[in-house]
C-alpha cells in the first residue's frame, strides 16, 4: 500500500503541467465556493444580528392577533400582566426581557409646525439595551433615550382661572403643558421631513385606551437608523412608562422581547414556551418576525446551492478530461504493470489514489487561500449597501470549520468521482493490447 | 305665603346655580333639537393659506345629525352623518360611505367631528362650577363616558347673558389642546346664540373659524335623512 501511495504521488509529479492545471481547477473551485459562502455568512450574520440585537430580540411574546391589530387597535392586544408573564418564562437560556408598547399617533414638530402620523414605540431604555444592545449603534445622531432621566409630570393645574379675554386675543405662547422632561428618538426620514434637530420640542398626540386625545411634550434626543431596507420609516421611540401613562394604562404591553444565550436554539425555546404559556399568547422567533429576511436568506442559500453545483460540475469535467488523457498516455505503462502481475483492482486503485492526491492538493490550497482571504475580510469588514438602505452596512465574512472541512471532502470526492471512469477503463485493458499501443 | 315665596326663590336660585342645567341650556342654544343650520368654515393653515367650506346641517337630536357640503365646488355633495355613536362620511367622487371617528378633524380643520356634530356635553361629561368670577363663571366638564373625546373641558359662561364665552379642551395630564372662543351673539328666530366661533389648536398653532349663517328650528326634520343607505341620494 505504501508503495502504491509512493507511485501514485510520483505519477502526479510526472506530468507537472497537467497536474498543475487540475490542481488549479480544484483550487479555484474551492476558493470560489468558500468565498461565496463566507460572504453569504457575513451578510446573513449581519441580518440576524440586526434583527435580534437591534430590532426584535431573539424571540417575542404577543397576544394572538398582534400582527393584525397592532396598527389599528393596540389596546385590544395588550398583554395585561407583563410582570407575571416574565416570572412565568424564567428559563435557563433567558438573558433579558424588555416590554414594549406600540401605539399609533401623531407627531407635531413645534418649530416647523409639521404634523405627521407615526408608530410610537414605548421602551424602557435600560431593559431595551439589554435585549437589543446594537440599538446604540443604530443611533446616528444624539443619544439613546434614557428612561432613568425621564421626569414624568403630574397633571398640571391651570392657573388661568380669570375671565376669558376678548375674542381674537392671541393664545398665550406659554399655554399650560405637562412639563415633564421626556425624550424621543425618531427615524431619519421623520427628522428630515420635519426639519427637526436634536433638542427640538415635539408633541406626541395619541388616543388613549378610552379614545381620548392625549398629548405628551417631548424633546428629540436621538436619530435611530436601523439601516434595514424594510424598516418602517416613521417610528418614534419614547419612554415606556411615559407612553403607557399617556395611554391611560397602569399595566400591560403589546409585546415582550426576549434575549437568549448566544447559540441557543430559538425554535426549540419557542416550542417550549408555547407549550407552557396561556394559549392566548403567541411566541415568535426573530425569523418569523422578520419574514422577509427569512425568505431572502432562503433564496440566497438556494442560489448558493446552484452555484456550488455548477462549480463542481465544471471542476469534475476538468478533472475527467485530464484523467482520461493521463490514462491514454500511460496505456503501455498499464500494460507493463499488468504483465508484471498487477491486478485490475490494483491498477484502478493506483489511478484513484493519484486523483485523490490531486484533490487533496487542490482542496488544501483552495482552503488555505479561502481561510486567509476570509480572515482578512472578516477582520476588516466589507461596506455593503442594499437598495433602499440609508446607511451602508459593514459585513464580516466568515466560514465555519465544519464547512471548510466539508468543502475539502467534497473536493476529494469530486476528484475521485471524476477519476472513476478513466481508472476503470485503465483497469479493464488487456495487457497485450496495452503493451502494443502507441 | 311669604315662606312659600321664599322657598320658591331658593329653589329658583338652586336651579340657576346647577352647573349641569346651565351647560344644558347652552347646549340647547347652540344646537336646538330639530334644527337646521348653515355654517361657513375657514381653516387657517400655518403656511398662511386658508380653505373655506360651507356646510348645511340638520339635527334631529344629539344622536342624529347630518351635514351636506355646499362649497367649495370640489367638496360639493360630501356628507357627514351621525347615528348615535357612529359617524359616517359620504364621498361623492367615489360614491362610498366611510366610517369615521368623533376625534377626527372636521373638514381638515381644528374642530373635531365631535365638536361640530354633537353638542351634548352633559351626557358625556360631569359638570362642576370651578370658579365664580365677577362677570363670568368657569365650569369644569370632566369626562365620565369612556368615549368622550376630551379628558376635560373648561367652559367660561357670561353670567348676564348665559352665553358661552370661551371653552378650553385638555388631555388627562392637563395639557391644553385647543381653545374655542365664542363671539357675536345673534338671534336666530327665537334662539340667541354666538354666531362666530374661533377654534385655536395650541399644539399645531392652526386655527379654524366657524360662522353661523342661518339657524332655524322647524317642527320636525325628515327621518329618512338620517340613514346610511340614503347618503348620496
Amino acid at each position: 500500500m505504501k508503495d502504491f501511495l509512493k507511485v501514485a504521488v510520483r505519477n502526479v509529479g510526472r506530468n507537472r503541467r497537467r497536474s498543475f492545471i487540475t490542481i488549479v481547477t480544484i483550487f479555484l473551485g474551492v476558493l470560489v465556493v468558500s468565498g461565496i459562502r463566507g460572504l453569504l455568512n457575513g451578510f446573513q450574520g449581519e441580518i440576524r444580528s440586526s434583527l435580534t440585537r437591534k430590532i426584535h430580540g431573539d424571540l417575542q411574546i404577543h397576544k394572538k392577533g398582534y400582527q393584525d391589530a397592532v396598527d389599528n387597535d393596540p389596546y385590544k392586544i395588550l398583554i395585561p400582566d407583563v410582570a407575571a408573564l416574565e416570572k412565568e418564562i424564567q428559563i435557563p437560556e433567558l438573558i433579558a426581557t424588555a416590554p414594549r408598547l406600540r401605539v399609533f399617533g401623531l407627531l407635531n414638530h413645534q418649530k416647523s409646525q409639521k404634523t405627521t402620523p407615526v408608530m410610537i414605540v414605548g421602551i424602557d431604555s435600560k431593559r431595551e439595551l439589554a435585549v437589543c444592545p446594537r440599538l446604540e449603534q443604530a443611533v446616528q445622531a444624539g443619544t439613546v433615550l434614557d428612561s432613568s432621566q425621564e421626569i414624568r409630570s403630574e397633571a398640571i393645574e391651570d392657573d388661568e382661572l380669570t375671565e376669558a379675554p376678548p375674542i381674537g386675543t392671541t393664545l398665550s405662547e406659554d399655554a399650560p403643558k405637562a412639563q415633564g422632561q421626556n425624550g424621543i428618538m425618531l427615524t431619519p426620514s421623520l427628522v428630515r421631513g420635519m426639519g427637526a434637530e436634536i433638542g427640538d420640542e415635539l408633541v406626541v398626540l395619541i388616543q388613549d385606551k378610552n379614545n381620548m386625545q392625549q398629548a405628551v411634550v417631548v424633546h428629540l434626543v436621538g436619530v435611530v437608523d436601523y439601516a434595514m431596507p424594510t424598516a418602517a420609516s416613521k417610528i418614534a421611540w419614547m419612554d415606556f412608562t411615559t407612553l403607557r401613562r399617556a395611554a391611560g394604562l397602569t399595566e400591560g404591553a403589546t409585546e415582550l422581547a426576549l434575549r437568549t444565550q448566544e447559540g441557543a436554539d430559538v425554535n426549540e425555546i419557542r416550542d417550549r414556551l408555547t407549550r407552557a404559556l396561556d394559549p392566548s399568547l403567541v411566541v415568535e422567533t426573530w425569523e418569523e418576525l422578520g419574514g422577509f429576511f427569512k425568505d431572502v436568506m432562503g433564496l440566497q442559500n438556494l442560489v448558493f446551492s446552484v452555484i456550488l453545483t455548477i462549480v463542481f460540475t465544471i471542476v469534475i469535467s476538468g478533472i475527467v478530461n485530464t484523467s482520461l488523457m493521463t490514462v491514454m498516455e500511460r496505456t503501455r505503462e498499464i500494460g507493463t504493470l499488468m504483465a508484471l502481475g498487477y491486478r485490475r483492482r490494483q491498477i484502478m486503485s493506483l489511478f484513484l489514489i493519484e486523483f485523490a492526491a490531486i484533490g487533496v492538493a487542490g482542496g488544501i490550497a483552495g482552503l488555505t487561500a479561502a481561510t486567509i482571504l476570509l480572515g482578512l475580510l472578516g477582520k476588516k469588514g466589507i461596506i455593503f449597501a442594499l437598495p433602499g438602505q440609508t446607511t451602508p452596512t459593514i459585513i464580516y465574512p466568515y466560514a465555519t470549520v465544519f464547512f471548510l472541512v466539508s468543502v475539502l471532502g467534497l473536493a476529494i470526492f469530486a476528484a475521485l468521482l471524476a477519476g472513476i471512469v478513466p481508472a476503470y477503463r485503465a483497469s479493464r485493458m488487456r495487457p497485450v493490447d496495452a503493451l502494443r499501443a502507441n | 305665603m311669604k315662606s312659600l315665596f321664599l322657598l320658591l326663590q331658593v329653589c329658583t336660585q338652586v336651579w340657576a346655580a346647577d352647573p349641569t342645567a346651565i351647560v344644558k341650556k347652552i347646549e340647547s342654544a347652540l344646537a336646538p333639537p330639530t334644527s337646521k343650520f348653515s355654517y361657513a368654515f375657514t381653516n387657517h393653515r400655518t403656511d398662511g393659506t386658508t380653505v373655506e367650506y360651507e356646510v348645511s346641517f340638520q339635527m334631529k337630536d344629539p344622536d342624529h345629525s347630518h351635514g351636506y357640503f355646499i362649497k367649495p365646488e370640489r367638496e360639493k355633495g360630501r356628507e357627514v352623518l351621525r347615528l348615535e355613536n357612529d359617524l359616517w362620511t359620504y364621498m361623492p367622487n367615489v360614491g362610498k360611505s366611510v366610517h369615521i371617528a368623533d376625534r377626527d378633524s372636521f373638514a381638515g380643520g381644528d374642530f373635531s367631528n365631535a365638536d361640530i356634530l354633537r353638542v351634548d356635553w352633559t351626557s358625556k361629561y360631569s359638570v362642576t362650577l370651578l370658579k365664580d368670577l365677577t362677570n363670568q363663571a368657569i365650569y369644569e366638564l370632566k369626562a365620565k363616558a369612556k368615549d368622550a373625546t376630551y379628558a376635560k373641558m373648561r367652559l367660561w359662561v357670561d353670567k348676564k347673558s348665559g352665553m358661552p364665552v370661551q371653552q378650553k379642551f385638555y388631555d388627562s395630564q392637563g395639557t391644553l389642546l385647543k381653545r374655542l372662543s365664542y363671539g357675536e351673539v345673534k338671534k336666530f328666530g327665537k334662539t340667541e346664540r354666538p354666531s362666530y366661533l374661533l377654534m385655536e389648536n395650541v399644539i399645531t398653532k392652526q386655527k379654524s373659524e366657524l360662522r353661523v349663517q342661518s339657524m332655524e328650528s322647524p317642527a320636525d326634520v325628515k327621518d329618512s335623512r338620517f340613514r346610511v343607505d340614503n347618503l348620496g341620494k
